[in-house]
């Protein structure tokens, strides 16, 4: 067996952390899995993993070698991309993050039509309301709302969001509408601790006011249905209001204390270099973004 | 109540719901600009030309400034607007209208 197919194996293991399950990912038996690390290690003259009845783990020196393996087999596919064309024509796998629920409702419908465009080309979503670390993670593209820290990555900006306070009509009628940020006190608070956990709120010239919401929700879509359902107000990024400001569920109030608006930026390691999967998804997903009227 | 309304946002939002049918090509761009150049998203300034607003009390100035009558105007008095606030608006609206007749 050549070396680098005994490297992808190693690597399978380490992250399946089981030769069971890499046998079956890779169509193999298990012992052809087991005799394909047995004989790296032979070559390296270490212990790469410690074999227990539960599971598989690495050692201090295999935890090392799986970071080379991956780095050098990423070397490789590269190369032989290269080789092949695939900086010409999209081919292979995409994978994509974002948050979860601007992922879900604006990323997804691109993430799709991209499939459609390229009908050879797979996907992965990675939609999920926690920093990714793009590169160790092994994503390509990141759709990020909010400043961005310096970084050698190539970032497109496509749009912005404002964080809003909004309430139903409903509501309104029946409690009415705070004029200033410190009238919050004496309304019903939905709070979503999705992104934003502390009960202090930052508004525009930096004020901040102590919110006590009477309904704290692990999700913004809680927080938001029960804006929508006229039980209190909630303070989410206006993109995820959208559909509802369109419909006239909910409107928003303290649109002058607002803070300013985030930006919404497109993100890929590779830069001027990157594969043609990835230059023709943030293509497609950018012209897409920049046309989305609630976004621009 | 001495809250005013006529921010530069609410100013074109109720420019854009009065000269939603008429405005020519060259005008809608301006508008579109404006907009832009003030923080709206183009979907504010659609909802704005439909005659409402995302904001509530926006949506309150677009009502008065399109139908002024006694309901709209207690409706405005009613969300915090000064008497004034509503005279100004009626009188900004009349003036639109004047220019795009």
């Amino acid at each position: 067996m050549d070396r680098w197919q005994a490297m992808r194996i190693f690597v399978k293991v380490a992250e399946t952390e089981s030769f069971a399950d890499t046998a079956r990912q890779m169509f193999m038996s298990a012992p052809a899995v087991t005799r394909a690390v047995a004989s790296l290690e032979d070559l390296i003259g270490a212990r790469l993993l410690v074999r227990t009845t539960r599971s598989v783990k690495m050692t201090e020196a295999g935890v090392r070698y799986f970071e080379d393996c991956r780095r050098i087999l990423a070397d490789i596919a590269e190369a032989e991309a290269a080789a092949g064309g695939s900086y010409a024509t999209p081919t292979g796998t995409l994978s994509i993050t974002a948050s979860a629920l601007f992922g879900q409702m604006y990323v997804l419908p691109i993430v799709t039509s991209y499939l459609d465009t390229y009908a050879t080309m797979k996907a992965k979503t990675l939609f999920i309301d926690r920093p990714v670390n793009i590169v160790e993670e092994g994503i390509d593209v990141a759709v990020r709302i909010g400043h961005l820290p310096d970084s050698n990555l190539s970032a497109v900006k496509v749009g912005s969001v404002r964080r809003v306070m909004c309430g139903s009509p409903k509501y309104f009628e029946r409690y009415g509408v705070p004029n200033s940020p410190d009238d919050l006190k004496d309304h019903r608070i939905a709070a979503s601790t999705a992104a934003w956990a502390s009960p202090e709120w930052k508004f525009g010239n930096d004020l901040r006011v102590f919110v006590d919401a009477a309904l704290q929700c692990n999700t913004n879509e809680a927080a938001i249905q029960s804006a929508r359902e006229g039980w209190g107000l909630t303070r989410v990024l206006n993109y995820q209001i959208g559909p509802a400001l369109v419909a006239g569920e909910l409107q928003i109030v303290l649109s002058e204390f607002e803070e300013p608006a985030l930006p919404i930026h497109i993100l890929h390691p590779e830069g001027r270099h990157a594969p043609a999967k990835v230059r023709a998804f943030v293509d497609m997903a950018a012209s897409r973004l920049r046309e989305n009227r609630l976004l621009n | 109540m001495g809250r005013s309304p006529i921010d530069p946002r609410v100013r074109l939002s109720i420019e854009l719901a009065l000269t939603a049918n008429n405005a020519m090509p060259s005008q809608f761009a301006k508008q579109e600009e404006a907009g832009r150049a003030l923080g709206m998203t183009g979907a504010e300034m659609d909802v704005a030309r439909r005659g409402s607003s995302f904001d509530f009390h926006t949506s309150i100035a677009v009502s008065l400034a399109l139908h002024a009558c006694r309901e709209t105007r207690q409706r405005a008095r009613d969300a915090g607007f000064s008497k004034e606030t509503c005279e100004e608006i009626e009188c900004l609206a009349l003036s639109l209208r004047a220019q795009t007749a």
